[in-house]
Protein backbone atom coordinates (compact mmCIF):
# COMPACT_ATOMS: atom_id res chain seq x y z
CA UNK A 1 0.00 0.00 0.00
CA UNK A 2 2.50 2.16 0.93
CA UNK A 3 4.51 1.28 -2.31
CA UNK A 4 1.78 1.96 -4.38
CA UNK A 5 1.42 5.34 -2.80
CA UNK A 6 4.77 6.29 -3.06
CA UNK A 7 5.16 4.93 -7.12
CA UNK A 8 1.76 7.13 -8.26
CA UNK A 9 3.45 10.13 -6.53
CA UNK A 10 6.97 9.71 -8.22
CA UNK A 11 4.89 9.08 -11.45
CA UNK A 12 3.12 12.69 -10.65
CA UNK A 13 5.83 14.80 -10.05
CA UNK A 14 7.43 13.60 -12.55
CA UNK A 15 4.85 14.03 -14.86
CA UNK A 16 4.46 17.84 -13.19
CA UNK A 17 8.08 18.48 -13.57
CA UNK A 18 8.52 17.34 -16.97
CA UNK A 19 5.37 19.30 -18.26
CA UNK A 20 7.61 22.75 -16.47
CA UNK A 21 10.66 21.90 -18.31
CA UNK A 22 9.42 21.05 -21.80
CA UNK A 23 10.97 22.83 -24.28
CA UNK A 24 9.07 25.00 -26.25
CA UNK A 25 9.59 27.07 -29.07
CA UNK A 26 8.61 30.43 -30.25
CA UNK A 27 6.70 30.76 -33.73
CA UNK A 28 6.46 34.40 -34.92
CA UNK A 29 2.93 36.13 -33.54
CA UNK A 30 3.20 34.18 -30.19
CA UNK A 31 3.27 35.70 -27.31
CA UNK A 32 6.75 36.15 -25.93
CA UNK A 33 7.63 34.25 -22.65
CA UNK A 34 8.16 36.26 -19.80
CA UNK A 35 10.73 36.15 -17.46
CA UNK A 36 10.25 37.21 -13.60
CA UNK A 37 12.95 38.48 -11.38
CA UNK A 38 15.98 37.05 -13.76
CA UNK A 39 19.19 38.20 -11.65
CA UNK A 40 20.98 40.72 -13.22
CA UNK A 41 24.58 42.06 -13.56
CA UNK A 42 23.56 45.15 -11.82
CA UNK A 43 22.77 43.29 -8.42
CA UNK A 44 18.87 43.43 -9.24
CA UNK A 45 16.06 41.42 -10.65
CA UNK A 46 14.51 42.09 -13.61
CA UNK A 47 11.06 41.13 -14.78
CA UNK A 48 9.86 41.25 -18.67
CA UNK A 49 6.99 43.26 -16.77
CA UNK A 50 9.76 45.87 -15.50
CA UNK A 51 9.78 46.63 -19.13
CA UNK A 52 5.87 47.65 -20.13
CA UNK A 53 6.65 50.91 -21.21
CA UNK A 54 9.19 49.62 -23.87
CA UNK A 55 7.81 50.02 -27.47
CA UNK A 56 10.17 47.23 -28.32
CA UNK A 57 12.17 44.74 -26.40
CA UNK A 58 14.40 42.60 -28.02
CA UNK A 59 16.04 39.58 -26.16
CA UNK A 60 19.50 38.20 -27.27
CA UNK A 61 20.45 35.51 -25.73
CA UNK A 62 24.26 35.09 -25.18
CA UNK A 63 27.13 33.94 -23.41
CA UNK A 64 30.99 35.11 -22.17
CA UNK A 65 32.86 32.15 -24.03
CA UNK A 66 31.30 31.83 -27.39
CA UNK A 67 33.53 33.71 -30.18
CA UNK A 68 30.59 34.36 -32.11
CA UNK A 69 28.67 35.84 -29.69
CA UNK A 70 31.64 37.97 -28.23
CA UNK A 71 32.58 38.98 -31.58
CA UNK A 72 28.78 40.64 -31.39
CA UNK A 73 29.18 42.53 -27.92
CA UNK A 74 29.72 45.28 -29.34
CA UNK A 75 27.01 45.54 -31.87
CA UNK A 76 24.72 44.99 -28.99
CA UNK A 77 26.32 47.84 -27.41
CA UNK A 78 25.81 50.22 -30.46
CA UNK A 79 21.94 48.99 -30.92
CA UNK A 80 21.54 49.74 -27.01
CA UNK A 81 23.04 53.41 -27.46
CA UNK A 82 21.42 53.89 -31.05
CA UNK A 83 17.63 52.81 -29.57
CA UNK A 84 17.47 53.49 -26.01
CA UNK A 85 15.72 56.87 -27.04
CA UNK A 86 13.35 55.68 -29.10
CA UNK A 87 11.56 53.35 -26.43
CA UNK A 88 13.42 49.82 -27.70
CA UNK A 89 14.99 47.79 -24.89
CA UNK A 90 17.71 45.59 -25.24
CA UNK A 91 17.95 42.72 -22.82
CA UNK A 92 20.65 40.10 -23.10
CA UNK A 93 20.11 36.89 -21.70
CA UNK A 94 22.49 33.88 -20.50
CA UNK A 95 21.28 30.47 -20.25
CA UNK A 96 24.56 28.95 -21.25
CA UNK A 97 25.92 28.76 -17.99
CA UNK A 98 27.95 31.16 -17.16
CA UNK A 99 27.84 31.87 -13.44
CA UNK A 100 26.36 35.52 -12.33
CA UNK A 101 30.03 37.30 -11.08
CA UNK A 102 31.32 35.75 -14.70
CA UNK A 103 28.56 37.60 -16.44
CA UNK A 104 29.34 40.61 -14.21
CA UNK A 105 32.50 40.65 -14.71
CA UNK A 106 32.16 40.82 -18.73
CA UNK A 107 29.52 43.02 -18.11
CA UNK A 108 31.86 45.23 -16.34
CA UNK A 109 34.94 44.88 -18.55
CA UNK A 110 33.05 45.61 -21.68
CA UNK A 111 30.85 48.35 -20.29
CA UNK A 112 28.07 47.09 -20.99
CA UNK A 113 24.85 49.76 -21.49
CA UNK A 114 21.80 46.81 -20.98
CA UNK A 115 20.61 44.57 -18.96
CA UNK A 116 22.64 41.13 -18.67
CA UNK A 117 20.14 38.26 -16.90
CA UNK A 118 21.02 34.69 -15.89
CA UNK A 119 18.95 32.16 -17.18
CA UNK A 120 20.76 29.51 -14.60
CA UNK A 121 17.43 27.02 -15.00
CA UNK A 122 17.42 27.49 -18.51
CA UNK A 123 13.90 27.65 -18.11
CA UNK A 124 13.72 30.80 -20.43
CA UNK A 125 16.41 29.68 -22.78
CA UNK A 126 13.73 26.76 -23.69
CA UNK A 127 10.75 28.74 -23.62
CA UNK A 128 11.84 31.24 -26.75
CA UNK A 129 13.82 27.89 -28.12
CA UNK A 130 16.61 29.61 -27.98
CA UNK A 131 19.63 26.88 -29.47
CA UNK A 132 22.77 29.49 -30.53
CA UNK A 133 24.72 31.99 -28.90
CA UNK A 134 23.43 34.79 -30.37
CA UNK A 135 19.88 33.89 -30.87
CA UNK A 136 17.79 37.54 -30.92
CA UNK A 137 14.04 37.63 -30.50
CA UNK A 138 12.14 41.09 -30.83
CA UNK A 139 8.83 41.45 -28.81
CA UNK A 140 6.48 44.38 -29.96
CA UNK A 141 4.18 46.37 -28.39
CA UNK A 142 1.65 44.05 -27.38
CA UNK A 143 4.90 41.53 -26.19
CA UNK A 144 3.98 39.24 -29.32
CA UNK A 145 7.01 37.99 -31.15
CA UNK A 146 7.98 39.54 -34.25
CA UNK A 147 11.14 38.53 -35.06
CA UNK A 148 13.37 36.25 -34.44
CA UNK A 149 17.08 34.37 -35.92
CA UNK A 150 20.49 36.41 -36.21
CA UNK A 151 20.72 39.78 -35.11
CA UNK A 152 22.61 40.67 -38.79
CA UNK A 153 23.42 38.42 -41.35
CA UNK A 154 27.83 39.26 -40.22
CA UNK A 155 29.06 39.94 -44.02
CA UNK A 156 30.87 43.22 -44.97
CA UNK A 157 27.76 44.48 -47.06
CA UNK A 158 25.52 43.99 -43.32
CA UNK A 159 22.40 43.32 -43.62
CA UNK A 160 21.08 44.53 -40.37
CA UNK A 161 18.19 42.37 -40.02
CA UNK A 162 17.45 43.29 -36.40
CA UNK A 163 17.66 46.92 -36.98
CA UNK A 164 15.22 46.63 -39.98
CA UNK A 165 12.52 44.84 -37.75
CA UNK A 166 12.96 47.10 -34.89
CA UNK A 167 12.93 50.52 -37.15
CA UNK A 168 9.72 48.81 -38.92
CA UNK A 169 7.65 48.51 -35.46
CA UNK A 170 8.35 51.94 -34.40
CA UNK A 171 7.48 52.92 -37.82
CA UNK A 172 4.00 50.91 -37.33
CA UNK A 173 5.02 49.17 -40.70
CA UNK A 174 5.15 45.25 -41.15
CA UNK A 175 8.30 43.11 -40.38
CA UNK A 176 9.45 42.29 -44.13
CA UNK A 177 12.41 39.76 -42.85
CA UNK A 178 10.62 38.20 -39.58
CA UNK A 179 12.66 35.29 -39.83
CA UNK A 180 16.12 34.23 -40.46
CA UNK A 181 19.02 31.35 -39.69
CA UNK A 182 20.38 32.29 -36.58
CA UNK A 183 24.00 30.86 -36.09
CA UNK A 184 26.31 30.84 -33.48
CA UNK A 185 27.20 28.08 -30.24
CA UNK A 186 25.28 25.79 -29.72
CA UNK A 187 23.39 26.32 -26.30
CA UNK A 188 23.75 22.50 -24.31
CA UNK A 189 20.61 22.52 -22.12
CA UNK A 190 20.42 19.94 -19.41
CA UNK A 191 17.78 17.59 -18.56
CA UNK B 1 116.60 -15.60 -64.39
CA UNK B 2 116.06 -18.06 -62.19
CA UNK B 3 116.30 -15.64 -59.55
CA UNK B 4 113.10 -13.65 -60.93
CA UNK B 5 111.17 -16.39 -61.71
CA UNK B 6 109.02 -16.32 -58.35
CA UNK B 7 110.36 -13.08 -57.28
CA UNK B 8 108.66 -11.82 -60.89
CA UNK B 9 105.31 -13.26 -60.25
CA UNK B 10 105.25 -11.61 -56.39
CA UNK B 11 106.31 -8.65 -58.01
CA UNK B 12 103.71 -8.67 -60.52
CA UNK B 13 101.03 -9.41 -58.06
CA UNK B 14 101.92 -6.46 -55.97
CA UNK B 15 102.36 -4.14 -58.80
CA UNK B 16 98.43 -5.10 -60.07
CA UNK B 17 97.82 -4.38 -56.15
CA UNK B 18 98.94 -1.30 -55.67
CA UNK B 19 97.27 -0.17 -59.25
CA UNK B 20 93.93 -2.09 -58.05
CA UNK B 21 94.53 0.04 -55.08
CA UNK B 22 94.76 3.09 -57.06
CA UNK B 23 92.16 2.86 -59.29
CA UNK B 24 89.30 1.88 -55.88
CA UNK B 25 90.97 5.50 -54.64
CA UNK B 26 90.45 7.05 -57.78
CA UNK B 27 86.93 5.78 -57.69
CA UNK B 28 86.09 6.91 -54.70
CA UNK B 29 87.23 10.21 -55.30
CA UNK B 30 85.05 10.70 -58.25
CA UNK B 31 81.94 9.40 -56.56
CA UNK B 32 82.56 11.83 -53.72
CA UNK B 33 82.60 14.83 -56.05
CA UNK B 34 79.60 13.35 -58.25
CA UNK B 35 76.22 14.46 -57.80
CA UNK B 36 74.38 12.65 -54.85
CA UNK B 37 71.57 9.94 -56.93
CA UNK B 38 70.77 6.61 -56.51
CA UNK B 39 71.46 5.57 -52.66
CA UNK B 40 75.09 3.46 -52.60
CA UNK B 41 74.38 0.04 -52.37
CA UNK B 42 76.95 -0.33 -49.48
CA UNK B 43 75.01 0.65 -46.40
CA UNK B 44 75.64 -0.44 -43.15
CA UNK B 45 72.79 -3.24 -42.17
CA UNK B 46 72.19 -1.05 -38.97
CA UNK B 47 70.20 2.06 -39.96
CA UNK B 48 68.79 3.27 -37.08
CA UNK B 49 64.93 4.17 -37.73
CA UNK B 50 63.42 7.53 -38.41
CA UNK B 51 62.74 9.73 -35.26
CA UNK B 52 59.17 10.90 -34.55
CA UNK B 53 59.67 14.41 -36.66
CA UNK B 54 61.05 12.23 -39.20
CA UNK B 55 58.10 9.97 -39.55
CA UNK B 56 55.76 12.97 -39.44
CA UNK B 57 57.31 14.09 -42.42
CA UNK B 58 56.95 11.20 -44.43
CA UNK B 59 52.99 11.43 -43.96
CA UNK B 60 51.07 12.04 -46.73
CA UNK B 61 51.05 16.10 -47.13
CA UNK B 62 48.14 17.46 -45.02
CA UNK B 63 45.88 20.02 -47.12
CA UNK B 64 42.73 22.38 -46.94
CA UNK B 65 40.76 23.18 -50.06
CA UNK B 66 38.45 26.16 -50.39
CA UNK B 67 35.54 25.40 -51.98
CA UNK B 68 32.21 26.59 -52.84
CA UNK B 69 29.13 24.53 -51.89
CA UNK B 70 28.76 23.51 -55.30
CA UNK B 71 32.21 22.01 -55.22
CA UNK B 72 31.23 20.69 -52.25
CA UNK B 73 28.63 18.76 -53.78
CA UNK B 74 30.65 17.68 -56.04
CA UNK B 75 33.63 16.40 -54.01
CA UNK B 76 30.51 13.97 -52.25
CA UNK B 77 29.53 13.24 -55.11
CA UNK B 78 32.54 11.45 -56.57
CA UNK B 79 33.03 9.25 -53.44
CA UNK B 80 30.39 7.10 -55.07
CA UNK B 81 30.32 3.58 -53.60
CA UNK B 82 32.09 4.80 -50.67
CA UNK B 83 30.34 5.99 -47.37
CA UNK B 84 31.12 9.61 -46.35
CA UNK B 85 30.92 11.51 -43.03
CA UNK B 86 31.36 15.41 -43.86
CA UNK B 87 32.68 17.07 -40.42
CA UNK B 88 31.71 20.46 -39.94
CA UNK B 89 33.71 22.50 -37.58
CA UNK B 90 36.02 25.50 -36.84
CA UNK B 91 39.03 26.87 -34.77
CA UNK B 92 36.01 28.77 -32.98
CA UNK B 93 34.37 26.42 -31.78
CA UNK B 94 35.38 24.89 -28.92
CA UNK B 95 33.42 21.64 -29.14
CA UNK B 96 34.66 20.78 -32.48
CA UNK B 97 37.87 21.07 -31.77
CA UNK B 98 37.70 18.59 -28.84
CA UNK B 99 35.95 16.19 -30.82
CA UNK B 100 37.80 16.55 -34.01
CA UNK B 101 40.48 13.14 -33.26
CA UNK B 102 37.44 11.07 -32.71
CA UNK B 103 37.00 11.56 -36.64
CA UNK B 104 40.53 11.10 -37.88
CA UNK B 105 40.11 7.78 -35.45
CA UNK B 106 37.04 6.94 -37.29
CA UNK B 107 38.33 7.41 -40.55
CA UNK B 108 41.37 5.15 -40.03
CA UNK B 109 39.08 2.57 -37.88
CA UNK B 110 36.73 2.28 -40.96
CA UNK B 111 38.88 3.21 -44.06
CA UNK B 112 39.31 -0.44 -45.40
CA UNK B 113 36.15 -1.19 -45.24
CA UNK B 114 35.07 2.00 -47.47
CA UNK B 115 34.82 5.43 -44.76
CA UNK B 116 35.98 8.34 -46.12
CA UNK B 117 35.86 11.30 -43.72
CA UNK B 118 36.04 14.75 -45.14
CA UNK B 119 36.14 17.76 -42.84
CA UNK B 120 34.93 21.58 -43.48
CA UNK B 121 36.05 24.04 -41.84
CA UNK B 122 33.54 27.28 -40.91
CA UNK B 123 36.65 29.37 -40.12
CA UNK B 124 37.30 32.63 -41.87
CA UNK B 125 39.52 32.72 -45.00
CA UNK B 126 41.76 34.76 -42.95
CA UNK B 127 41.81 31.89 -40.30
CA UNK B 128 43.18 29.92 -43.16
CA UNK B 129 46.63 28.94 -41.39
CA UNK B 130 45.08 28.38 -38.51
CA UNK B 131 42.81 25.77 -39.94
CA UNK B 132 46.06 24.44 -41.45
CA UNK B 133 48.15 24.06 -38.12
CA UNK B 134 45.28 22.06 -36.06
CA UNK B 135 44.51 19.60 -39.10
CA UNK B 136 48.19 19.42 -39.18
CA UNK B 137 48.93 18.59 -35.62
CA UNK B 138 45.86 16.50 -35.44
CA UNK B 139 47.65 14.76 -38.41
CA UNK B 140 44.55 14.79 -40.59
CA UNK B 141 45.69 12.97 -43.34
CA UNK B 142 41.83 13.39 -44.91
CA UNK B 143 40.21 15.18 -47.06
CA UNK B 144 39.87 18.59 -45.60
CA UNK B 145 37.69 21.22 -46.86
CA UNK B 146 37.37 25.13 -45.93
CA UNK B 147 34.40 26.75 -46.93
CA UNK B 148 34.72 30.41 -49.61
CA UNK B 149 31.52 31.64 -47.62
CA UNK B 150 33.83 32.88 -45.12
CA UNK B 151 33.14 32.05 -41.63
CA UNK B 152 29.94 31.92 -39.66
CA UNK B 153 27.05 33.54 -41.12
CA UNK B 154 23.62 33.00 -42.00
CA UNK B 155 24.45 32.19 -45.24
CA UNK B 156 26.74 29.65 -44.56
CA UNK B 157 24.15 27.66 -42.60
CA UNK B 158 21.57 27.80 -44.99
CA UNK B 159 24.13 26.81 -47.88
CA UNK B 160 25.12 23.59 -45.88
CA UNK B 161 21.53 23.36 -44.42
CA UNK B 162 22.58 23.30 -41.01
CA UNK B 163 19.05 24.55 -39.73
CA UNK B 164 20.29 24.45 -35.99
CA UNK B 165 22.28 26.99 -37.07
CA UNK B 166 25.64 25.41 -34.85
CA UNK B 167 28.78 23.48 -35.10
CA UNK B 168 29.68 20.81 -34.52
CA UNK B 169 27.43 19.60 -37.26
CA UNK B 170 27.74 15.66 -39.32
CA UNK B 171 26.55 14.53 -42.29
CA UNK B 172 26.37 10.56 -42.92
CA UNK B 173 25.95 9.76 -46.84
CA UNK B 174 25.52 6.25 -48.15
CA UNK B 175 27.35 4.50 -51.05
CA UNK B 176 24.59 5.88 -53.26
CA UNK B 177 25.45 9.49 -51.98
CA UNK B 178 22.27 9.78 -50.36
CA UNK B 179 22.04 11.93 -47.51
CA UNK B 180 21.14 9.50 -44.75
CA UNK B 181 21.13 11.54 -41.21
CA UNK B 182 22.95 14.56 -39.12
CA UNK B 183 24.52 14.46 -36.12
CA UNK B 184 24.97 17.03 -33.75
CA UNK B 185 27.91 15.15 -32.17
CA UNK B 186 29.52 12.45 -33.05
CA UNK B 187 28.38 9.74 -30.77
CA UNK B 188 27.82 5.72 -30.87
CA UNK B 189 24.06 6.75 -32.73
CA UNK B 190 26.49 7.82 -35.60
CA UNK B 191 29.03 5.24 -35.77
CA UNK B 192 26.39 2.77 -35.51
CA UNK B 193 24.99 4.32 -38.58
CA UNK B 194 28.31 4.47 -40.24
CA UNK B 195 28.68 0.65 -39.74
CA UNK B 196 25.25 0.06 -40.59
CA UNK B 197 25.58 1.93 -44.38
CA UNK B 198 29.44 0.34 -44.80
CA UNK B 199 27.71 -3.16 -44.21
CA UNK B 200 25.38 -2.15 -47.76
CA UNK B 201 26.79 -2.75 -50.93
CA UNK B 202 27.96 -0.73 -53.62
CA UNK B 203 25.61 -1.52 -56.19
Amino acid sequence: MKNTALIISMSLLTIVLSATYAAADVAIGDKGPAWTKLPGTDGKEHSLSDLKDAKVVVVAFTCNRCPVAIDYEDRFIQFAKDYQAKGAVFVAIDCSGDTLDEMKARAQEKDFNFAFLADESQEIGKKFGAVTTPHVFILDKSRNVAYMGAFDNNKANGIPYVRNAVDALLDGKPVEVSKTQQFGCRIFYSN
Amino acid sequence: MRFFDWRLDVLIASLLCVVGMGCDNVAKKASLTAPASAPSADVPATVKPPAPSEAAASEPEITLEEVSPERYQQIVAKQLGKVVVVDFWATWCGPCVKQFPHTVELSKKYADRGLVAISMSFDELDQKEKAIEFLKSSHATITNLISLLDGPSPEQMEAYQISEGSIPHFKVYDRQGKLRKTFSSANQEMEGLIEELLSEPAQ
